[in-house]
Protein backbone atom coordinates (compact mmCIF):
# COMPACT_ATOMS: atom_id res chain seq x y z
CA UNK A 1 0.00 0.00 0.00
CA UNK A 2 2.73 2.32 0.86
CA UNK A 3 4.80 1.65 -2.13
CA UNK A 4 1.82 2.10 -4.52
CA UNK A 5 1.40 5.26 -2.55
CA UNK A 6 5.07 6.12 -3.12
CA UNK A 7 5.26 4.96 -6.67
CA UNK A 8 1.85 6.82 -7.72
CA UNK A 9 2.94 9.89 -5.55
CA UNK A 10 2.65 12.70 -8.89
CA UNK A 11 -0.60 11.31 -9.65
CA UNK A 12 -2.28 10.91 -6.53
CA UNK A 13 -1.34 15.02 -6.34
CA UNK A 14 -2.49 15.75 -9.33
CA UNK A 15 -5.76 14.45 -8.48
CA UNK A 16 -5.88 16.09 -5.05
CA UNK A 17 -5.57 19.29 -6.72
CA UNK A 18 -7.79 18.86 -9.19
CA UNK A 19 -10.49 17.27 -6.86
CA UNK A 20 -9.53 20.63 -4.62
CA UNK A 21 -10.31 22.84 -7.76
CA UNK A 22 -13.57 21.19 -8.66
CA UNK A 23 -15.04 21.61 -5.32
CA UNK A 24 -13.81 25.19 -5.00
CA UNK A 25 -15.57 26.09 -8.53
CA UNK A 26 -18.57 24.49 -7.84
CA UNK A 27 -18.85 26.37 -3.85
CA UNK A 28 -17.88 29.82 -5.78
CA UNK A 29 -20.28 29.22 -9.08
CA UNK A 30 -23.12 30.57 -7.45
CA UNK A 31 -23.60 34.26 -6.04
CA UNK A 32 -21.75 34.82 -3.25
CA UNK A 33 -22.45 37.73 -0.65
CA UNK A 34 -18.96 37.57 1.21
CA UNK A 35 -15.38 37.04 -0.22
CA UNK A 36 -13.24 34.91 1.01
CA UNK A 37 -10.67 37.03 2.92
CA UNK A 38 -8.05 36.50 0.22
CA UNK A 39 -10.47 37.75 -2.63
CA UNK A 40 -10.50 40.75 -0.40
CA UNK A 41 -6.82 41.47 0.17
CA UNK A 42 -5.26 40.28 -3.06
CA UNK A 43 -7.87 42.53 -4.77
CA UNK A 44 -6.94 45.66 -2.10
CA UNK A 45 -3.26 44.96 -2.48
CA UNK A 46 -3.61 44.65 -6.35
CA UNK A 47 -5.51 47.60 -6.78
CA UNK A 48 -2.40 50.28 -6.36
CA UNK A 49 -0.56 48.69 -9.11
CA UNK A 50 -3.15 47.97 -11.15
CA UNK A 51 -4.01 51.88 -11.33
CA UNK A 52 -0.45 52.95 -11.59
CA UNK A 53 -0.67 50.01 -14.80
CA UNK A 54 -4.12 50.88 -16.35
CA UNK A 55 -3.17 54.65 -16.36
CA UNK A 56 0.30 54.22 -17.53
CA UNK A 57 -1.11 51.92 -20.80
CA UNK A 58 -3.41 54.67 -21.10
CA UNK A 59 -1.28 57.71 -20.99
CA UNK A 60 1.02 56.22 -23.86
CA UNK A 61 -2.53 55.10 -25.58
CA UNK A 62 -2.98 58.38 -25.29
CA UNK A 63 0.42 59.88 -26.84
CA UNK A 64 0.18 57.75 -29.97
CA UNK A 65 -3.36 58.54 -31.32
CA UNK A 66 -2.64 62.49 -29.93
CA UNK A 67 -0.05 62.05 -32.95
CA UNK A 68 -2.15 60.69 -35.05
CA UNK A 69 -5.10 63.04 -34.57
CA UNK A 70 -3.25 66.04 -35.36
CA UNK A 71 -3.38 65.95 -38.84
CA UNK A 72 -7.73 65.48 -38.63
CA UNK A 73 -8.18 68.32 -35.74
CA UNK A 74 -7.80 71.40 -38.43
CA UNK A 75 -10.67 69.68 -40.28
CA UNK A 76 -12.67 68.88 -37.22
CA UNK A 77 -12.27 72.34 -35.90
CA UNK A 78 -13.78 73.59 -39.09
CA UNK A 79 -17.16 71.22 -38.84
CA UNK A 80 -17.35 71.66 -35.18
CA UNK A 81 -17.55 75.65 -35.43
CA UNK A 82 -20.93 74.71 -38.22
CA UNK A 83 -22.33 71.91 -35.65
CA UNK A 84 -21.84 74.98 -32.73
CA UNK A 85 -24.15 76.88 -34.82
CA UNK A 86 -26.61 74.35 -35.44
CA UNK A 87 -26.59 73.24 -31.56
CA UNK A 88 -27.37 76.90 -30.71
CA UNK A 89 -30.77 76.59 -33.05
CA UNK A 90 -31.56 73.81 -31.31
CA UNK A 91 -30.72 74.62 -27.62
CA UNK A 92 -33.19 77.64 -28.61
CA UNK A 93 -35.76 75.22 -29.53
CA UNK A 94 -34.90 72.91 -26.70
CA UNK A 95 -35.16 75.39 -24.28
CA UNK A 96 -39.26 76.02 -25.96
CA UNK A 97 -39.59 72.50 -25.28
CA UNK A 98 -38.72 71.93 -21.71
CA UNK A 99 -40.78 74.87 -20.87
CA UNK A 100 -43.57 72.85 -22.51
CA UNK A 101 -42.81 69.65 -20.72
CA UNK A 102 -42.40 71.26 -17.52
CA UNK A 103 -46.42 72.48 -18.06
CA UNK A 104 -47.60 69.49 -19.31
CA UNK A 105 -46.05 67.65 -16.43
CA UNK A 106 -47.52 70.04 -13.91
CA UNK A 107 -50.70 69.32 -15.52
CA UNK A 108 -49.99 65.38 -15.02
CA UNK A 109 -49.39 65.82 -11.40
CA UNK A 110 -45.60 63.79 -12.53
CA UNK A 111 -42.79 64.03 -9.75
CA UNK A 112 -39.88 64.95 -11.36
CA UNK A 113 -37.54 62.62 -10.21
CA UNK A 114 -34.28 64.57 -8.90
CA UNK A 115 -30.60 63.34 -9.80
CA UNK A 116 -29.27 59.96 -8.35
CA UNK A 117 -26.82 60.44 -5.77
CA UNK A 118 -23.71 59.11 -7.36
CA UNK A 119 -20.11 58.66 -6.63
CA UNK A 120 -17.61 59.27 -8.88
CA UNK A 121 -14.69 55.97 -9.44
CA UNK A 122 -11.97 54.95 -12.09
CA UNK A 123 -11.46 52.00 -13.89
CA UNK A 124 -8.62 50.39 -12.62
CA UNK A 125 -8.35 46.99 -14.20
CA UNK A 126 -9.95 44.97 -16.21
CA UNK A 127 -10.50 40.45 -16.46
CA UNK A 128 -7.50 39.17 -18.10
CA UNK A 129 -9.41 36.36 -20.01
CA UNK A 130 -11.96 36.54 -23.28
CA UNK A 131 -14.63 35.01 -21.23
CA UNK A 132 -16.16 37.33 -18.85
CA UNK A 133 -16.77 40.98 -19.05
CA UNK A 134 -15.51 43.24 -15.70
CA UNK A 135 -13.84 45.68 -14.62
CA UNK A 136 -12.35 46.77 -10.98
CA UNK A 137 -12.88 50.07 -9.92
CA UNK A 138 -10.57 52.46 -7.44
CA UNK A 139 -13.56 53.21 -5.02
CA UNK A 140 -14.90 50.20 -2.30
CA UNK A 141 -17.26 50.01 0.26
CA UNK A 142 -15.46 53.22 2.30
CA UNK A 143 -16.64 55.01 -0.55
CA UNK A 144 -20.21 53.92 0.00
CA UNK A 145 -20.26 51.11 -2.50
CA UNK A 146 -22.36 48.11 -2.35
CA UNK A 147 -23.92 44.98 -4.13
CA UNK A 148 -26.01 45.74 -6.90
CA UNK A 149 -25.25 49.31 -7.43
CA UNK A 150 -25.74 50.19 -11.18
CA UNK A 151 -22.79 52.02 -13.03
CA UNK A 152 -23.58 54.68 -15.19
CA UNK A 153 -20.98 57.10 -17.67
CA UNK A 154 -22.33 60.04 -19.34
CA UNK A 155 -23.14 58.30 -22.42
CA UNK A 156 -24.79 55.22 -21.24
CA UNK A 157 -25.33 52.55 -18.59
CA UNK A 158 -22.47 50.45 -17.90
CA UNK A 159 -23.24 47.81 -15.44
CA UNK A 160 -23.84 46.66 -11.51
CA UNK A 161 -21.45 45.93 -8.78
CA UNK A 162 -21.11 42.27 -7.93
CA UNK A 163 -18.12 42.31 -5.66
CA UNK A 164 -17.26 44.94 -3.51
CA UNK A 165 -14.14 45.04 -0.56
CA UNK A 166 -13.31 48.27 1.30
CA UNK A 167 -11.06 50.02 -1.52
CA UNK A 168 -12.45 48.19 -4.78
CA UNK A 169 -15.54 47.43 -6.46
CA UNK A 170 -16.02 44.79 -9.41
CA UNK A 171 -18.46 45.95 -12.20
CA UNK A 172 -20.36 43.35 -13.85
CA UNK A 173 -20.63 44.94 -17.09
CA UNK A 174 -23.81 45.06 -19.72
CA UNK A 175 -21.52 43.12 -22.28
CA UNK A 176 -20.98 39.79 -19.63
CA UNK A 177 -23.36 36.96 -20.84
CA UNK A 178 -24.43 36.27 -17.03
CA UNK A 179 -25.78 39.92 -16.98
CA UNK A 180 -29.40 41.46 -17.90
CA UNK A 181 -31.24 44.84 -17.57
CA UNK A 182 -34.67 45.57 -18.51
CA UNK A 183 -34.81 48.01 -21.78
CA UNK A 184 -37.04 49.35 -23.84
CA UNK A 185 -37.50 51.18 -27.58
CA UNK A 186 -37.25 54.87 -26.82
CA UNK A 187 -39.82 55.57 -29.75
CA UNK A 188 -42.23 52.57 -29.70
CA UNK A 189 -42.26 52.20 -25.44
CA UNK A 190 -42.40 48.19 -26.41
CA UNK A 191 -39.93 46.86 -23.48
CA UNK A 192 -37.62 43.91 -23.20
CA UNK A 193 -34.43 42.28 -22.08
CA UNK A 194 -31.09 43.61 -22.72
CA UNK A 195 -28.64 40.88 -22.84
CA UNK A 196 -24.89 40.67 -22.91
CA UNK A 197 -23.17 38.27 -25.40
CA UNK A 198 -20.33 35.57 -24.41
CA UNK A 199 -17.41 35.52 -27.01
CA UNK A 200 -17.66 39.44 -26.33
CA UNK A 201 -18.00 41.16 -29.57
CA UNK A 202 -18.85 44.48 -27.79
CA UNK A 203 -22.39 44.03 -28.85
CA UNK A 204 -25.24 43.55 -27.02
CA UNK A 205 -28.87 41.98 -27.97
CA UNK A 206 -32.14 43.00 -26.81
CA UNK A 207 -35.03 39.98 -26.27
CA UNK A 208 -38.44 41.00 -26.70
CA UNK A 209 -41.44 38.86 -25.28
CA UNK A 210 -43.92 39.09 -28.23
CA UNK A 211 -42.92 38.54 -31.97
CA UNK A 212 -44.88 41.78 -32.98
CA UNK A 213 -42.72 44.35 -31.40
CA UNK A 214 -42.10 47.31 -33.46
CA UNK A 215 -38.24 47.88 -33.74
CA UNK A 216 -36.16 48.93 -37.07
CA UNK A 217 -32.70 49.72 -37.34
CA UNK A 218 -31.39 52.97 -36.05
CA UNK A 219 -33.86 53.11 -32.77
CA UNK A 220 -32.77 53.85 -29.52
CA UNK A 221 -32.99 52.09 -26.21
CA UNK A 222 -33.16 53.41 -23.21
CA UNK A 223 -33.36 51.07 -19.45
CA UNK A 224 -36.96 50.25 -18.54
CA UNK A 225 -35.98 50.46 -14.57
CA UNK A 226 -38.31 47.39 -14.61
CA UNK A 227 -36.12 44.88 -12.34
CA UNK A 228 -35.54 47.54 -9.73
CA UNK A 229 -31.37 47.68 -10.25
CA UNK A 230 -31.20 49.78 -12.82
CA UNK A 231 -32.49 53.29 -13.20
CA UNK A 232 -35.04 53.93 -15.93
CA UNK A 233 -34.28 56.21 -18.44
CA UNK A 234 -30.83 56.05 -19.03
CA UNK A 235 -29.24 54.86 -22.51
CA UNK A 236 -28.16 51.67 -23.32
CA UNK A 237 -27.24 51.61 -27.40
CA UNK A 238 -28.88 51.77 -30.73
CA UNK A 239 -30.82 48.97 -32.65
CA UNK A 240 -28.36 47.43 -35.35
CA UNK A 241 -29.98 44.64 -36.62
CA UNK A 242 -33.03 43.21 -36.17
CA UNK A 243 -33.61 39.63 -36.14
CA UNK A 244 -36.50 38.51 -37.80
CA UNK A 245 -38.91 36.51 -35.21
CA UNK A 246 -39.39 32.74 -36.87
CA UNK A 247 -41.27 30.22 -34.90
CA UNK A 248 -40.71 31.15 -31.34
CA UNK A 249 -42.53 33.71 -28.86
CA UNK A 250 -39.60 35.98 -28.84
CA UNK A 251 -37.86 38.30 -31.01
CA UNK A 252 -33.98 39.79 -31.35
CA UNK A 253 -32.15 43.10 -32.35
CA UNK A 254 -28.53 43.45 -31.74
CA UNK A 255 -27.94 46.62 -30.05
CA UNK A 256 -24.99 48.67 -30.44
CA UNK A 257 -24.25 49.83 -26.85
CA UNK A 258 -23.56 53.62 -25.95
CA UNK A 259 -20.93 53.33 -23.52
CA UNK A 260 -17.17 53.03 -24.80
CA UNK A 261 -16.75 49.59 -23.09
CA UNK A 262 -13.50 49.59 -25.03
CA UNK A 263 -12.31 52.21 -23.26
CA UNK A 264 -13.52 52.52 -19.64
CA UNK A 265 -11.73 55.46 -17.37
CA UNK A 266 -14.28 57.41 -15.00
CA UNK A 267 -17.75 55.89 -14.32
CA UNK A 268 -20.53 56.74 -11.98
CA UNK A 269 -21.73 54.48 -9.48
CA UNK A 270 -25.72 55.68 -8.06
CA UNK A 271 -25.41 55.03 -4.55
CA UNK A 272 -29.72 55.07 -3.98
CA UNK A 273 -32.66 54.90 -6.56
CA UNK A 274 -35.64 56.62 -5.89
CA UNK A 275 -38.42 53.80 -4.92
CA UNK A 276 -40.58 52.92 -7.59
CA UNK A 277 -43.83 54.93 -8.24
CA UNK A 278 -42.72 57.61 -6.47
CA UNK A 279 -40.62 60.83 -6.70
CA UNK A 280 -36.87 61.00 -4.27
CA UNK B 1 16.89 23.11 -5.06
CA UNK B 2 17.08 22.79 -9.29
CA UNK B 3 16.25 26.80 -9.91
CA UNK B 4 18.45 29.02 -7.44
CA UNK B 5 16.35 32.41 -8.29
CA UNK B 6 12.89 30.38 -7.93
CA UNK B 7 10.95 33.07 -6.91
CA UNK B 8 11.80 34.98 -10.67
CA UNK B 9 9.14 32.87 -12.29
CA UNK B 10 6.14 33.25 -9.80
CA UNK B 11 6.91 36.98 -9.54
CA UNK B 12 6.68 37.02 -13.75
CA UNK B 13 3.41 35.19 -13.55
CA UNK B 14 2.05 38.14 -11.16
CA UNK B 15 3.26 40.50 -13.21
CA UNK B 16 1.77 38.80 -16.08
CA UNK B 17 -1.77 38.54 -14.63
CA UNK B 18 -1.19 42.33 -13.23
CA UNK B 19 -0.40 44.18 -17.41
CA UNK B 20 -3.24 41.03 -18.41
CA UNK B 21 -6.09 43.15 -16.08
CA UNK B 22 -4.37 46.31 -16.81
CA UNK B 23 -2.11 46.87 -19.92
CA UNK B 24 -3.40 44.05 -22.62
CA UNK B 25 -6.90 45.15 -23.01
CA UNK B 26 -5.23 47.70 -25.28
CA UNK B 27 -3.64 45.87 -27.84
CA UNK B 28 -6.73 43.82 -28.11
CA UNK B 29 -7.88 43.97 -32.10
CA UNK B 30 -11.88 43.52 -32.69
CA UNK B 31 -11.98 42.48 -28.75
CA UNK B 32 -9.28 39.80 -28.93
CA UNK B 33 -6.48 39.99 -27.06
CA UNK B 34 -3.39 37.95 -26.08
CA UNK B 35 -3.20 36.02 -23.28
CA UNK B 36 0.40 36.45 -22.02
CA UNK B 37 -0.20 34.80 -18.47
CA UNK B 38 -0.90 31.66 -20.44
CA UNK B 39 2.04 32.17 -22.98
CA UNK B 40 3.82 32.24 -19.91
CA UNK B 41 3.13 29.37 -18.30
CA UNK B 42 3.41 27.46 -21.63
CA UNK B 43 6.64 28.77 -22.10
CA UNK B 44 7.45 27.55 -18.77
CA UNK B 45 6.04 24.27 -19.22
CA UNK B 46 8.31 24.21 -22.36
CA UNK B 47 11.23 25.11 -21.00
CA UNK B 48 11.15 23.64 -17.29
CA UNK B 49 9.29 20.41 -17.75
CA UNK B 50 5.72 19.17 -17.05
CA UNK B 51 5.95 19.47 -13.23
CA UNK B 52 7.34 22.98 -13.31
CA UNK B 53 4.60 23.81 -15.92
CA UNK B 54 1.67 22.46 -14.53
CA UNK B 55 2.62 24.10 -11.20
CA UNK B 56 3.33 27.40 -12.59
CA UNK B 57 -0.17 26.90 -14.14
CA UNK B 58 -1.94 26.07 -11.20
CA UNK B 59 -0.60 29.35 -9.90
CA UNK B 60 -0.71 31.53 -12.42
CA UNK B 61 -4.21 30.50 -13.27
CA UNK B 62 -5.46 31.08 -9.60
CA UNK B 63 -4.29 34.39 -9.49
CA UNK B 64 -6.27 34.75 -12.53
CA UNK B 65 -9.16 33.09 -10.35
CA UNK B 66 -8.82 35.57 -7.85
CA UNK B 67 -9.59 38.43 -9.86
CA UNK B 68 -12.43 37.11 -11.89
CA UNK B 69 -13.99 36.16 -8.11
CA UNK B 70 -16.19 33.28 -10.27
CA UNK B 71 -15.70 29.52 -10.85
CA UNK B 72 -12.64 29.90 -8.74
CA UNK B 73 -10.48 27.16 -10.01
CA UNK B 74 -11.48 26.98 -13.18
CA UNK B 75 -7.94 29.23 -14.62
CA UNK B 76 -6.58 27.30 -12.03
CA UNK B 77 -7.10 23.66 -13.33
CA UNK B 78 -7.31 24.69 -17.27
CA UNK B 79 -3.94 26.84 -17.16
CA UNK B 80 -2.25 23.30 -14.91
CA UNK B 81 -3.01 21.40 -18.27
CA UNK B 82 -1.94 23.94 -20.12
CA UNK B 83 1.79 24.23 -18.21
CA UNK B 84 1.15 19.99 -18.12
CA UNK B 85 0.45 19.44 -21.89
CA UNK B 86 3.67 22.13 -23.17
CA UNK B 87 6.41 20.53 -20.13
CA UNK B 88 5.60 17.03 -22.24
CA UNK B 89 7.16 18.59 -25.46
CA UNK B 90 10.29 19.65 -23.28
CA UNK B 91 12.38 16.44 -23.87
CA UNK B 92 10.96 15.86 -27.31
CA UNK B 93 11.53 18.93 -29.22
CA UNK B 94 14.59 20.16 -30.56
CA UNK B 95 14.23 24.13 -29.04
CA UNK B 96 14.18 26.08 -31.10
CA UNK B 97 12.90 29.67 -30.81
CA UNK B 98 9.93 29.98 -32.95
CA UNK B 99 8.24 27.52 -34.11
CA UNK B 100 7.93 25.37 -31.20
CA UNK B 101 6.99 27.90 -28.94
CA UNK B 102 4.56 29.22 -31.68
CA UNK B 103 2.86 25.84 -32.21
CA UNK B 104 2.90 24.75 -28.23
CA UNK B 105 1.07 27.73 -27.48
CA UNK B 106 -1.77 27.34 -30.27
CA UNK B 107 -1.79 23.48 -29.26
CA UNK B 108 -2.01 24.24 -25.63
CA UNK B 109 -4.23 27.59 -25.78
CA UNK B 110 -6.59 25.36 -27.71
CA UNK B 111 -7.08 22.18 -25.63
CA UNK B 112 -6.92 24.74 -22.13
CA UNK B 113 -9.72 27.09 -24.08
CA UNK B 114 -12.15 24.07 -24.97
CA UNK B 115 -11.39 22.29 -21.59
CA UNK B 116 -12.56 25.98 -20.03
CA UNK B 117 -15.43 25.92 -22.66
CA UNK B 118 -16.77 22.42 -21.16
CA UNK B 119 -16.74 23.33 -17.57
CA UNK B 120 -18.55 26.49 -18.30
CA UNK B 121 -20.81 24.75 -20.30
CA UNK B 122 -21.35 22.26 -17.25
CA UNK B 123 -22.34 25.20 -15.22
CA UNK B 124 -24.48 26.88 -18.02
CA UNK B 125 -22.94 30.07 -18.54
CA UNK B 126 -20.89 28.92 -21.67
CA UNK B 127 -21.74 30.52 -25.14
CA UNK B 128 -22.32 28.49 -28.23
CA UNK B 129 -20.13 26.05 -29.13
CA UNK B 130 -19.26 27.94 -32.91
CA UNK B 131 -19.49 31.50 -31.32
CA UNK B 132 -16.74 30.10 -28.84
CA UNK B 133 -14.40 28.72 -31.39
CA UNK B 134 -14.85 31.64 -33.74
CA UNK B 135 -14.60 34.70 -31.67
CA UNK B 136 -12.82 33.25 -28.25
CA UNK B 137 -10.66 29.91 -28.82
CA UNK B 138 -9.49 30.34 -32.16
CA UNK B 139 -8.71 34.01 -32.25
CA UNK B 140 -6.72 33.28 -28.73
CA UNK B 141 -5.02 31.12 -30.33
CA UNK B 142 -3.35 32.31 -32.84
CA UNK B 143 -3.07 35.74 -31.01
CA UNK B 144 -0.96 33.48 -28.32
CA UNK B 145 0.97 31.47 -30.96
CA UNK B 146 2.31 35.01 -32.65
CA UNK B 147 3.20 36.37 -28.90
CA UNK B 148 5.01 33.15 -27.14
CA UNK B 149 8.66 33.73 -29.42
CA UNK B 150 8.51 37.42 -28.16
CA UNK B 151 8.15 36.05 -24.61
CA UNK B 152 10.67 32.67 -25.11
CA UNK B 153 13.78 34.50 -25.50
CA UNK B 154 13.99 36.36 -22.21
CA UNK B 155 12.92 32.97 -20.26
CA UNK B 156 14.95 31.05 -21.98
CA UNK B 157 18.36 33.81 -20.93
CA UNK B 158 16.77 33.62 -17.61
CA UNK B 159 16.63 29.79 -17.23
CA UNK B 160 20.60 29.63 -18.90
CA UNK B 161 21.38 32.14 -16.02
CA UNK B 162 19.88 30.46 -13.19
CA UNK B 163 21.16 27.08 -14.12
CA UNK B 164 24.84 28.30 -14.61
CA UNK B 165 24.38 29.79 -11.42
CA UNK B 166 23.12 26.70 -9.61
CA UNK B 167 26.30 24.51 -11.52
CA UNK B 168 28.49 27.53 -10.78
CA UNK B 169 27.44 26.88 -6.80
CA UNK B 170 27.44 23.07 -6.79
Amino acid sequence: MARFFRRNARLIAAAGVVVVLVVLMNLTSQERHHLAYIEQKTAEIMAPVQRWSYGLAHGIRGWAIGLGELRLIRAENHRLKQTLSDYEQLRVQLQEYRAENERLKALLDFKTAAAYPTVAARVIARNPDSWFSLVVLDQGRAAGLDRDMPVITPSGLVGKITKVTDTTATVLLLLDPESGAGGLVQRTRDTGVVLGQAGVTGSLRIKFFFRDAKIEVGDDIISSGLGGVFPAGVPIGRVTKVEPAEFGLVQYAEVKPSADFQHLEDVLVITSLPKAGGGP
Amino acid sequence: MKHARFWVLPLALLVAVVLQSTVIPYFAIDWVKPDITLVLIVLVGLLYGPVQGAAGGLFGGLLEDLFTGRFIGLFGLTRMLAGYLAGLVERRVYKEPFLVPMATSFVATVVSETLLFLILKLFGAAPGFGRSFVHIIGPAAIYNAIVAPVLYRPLRRLKTETDKGTAARA
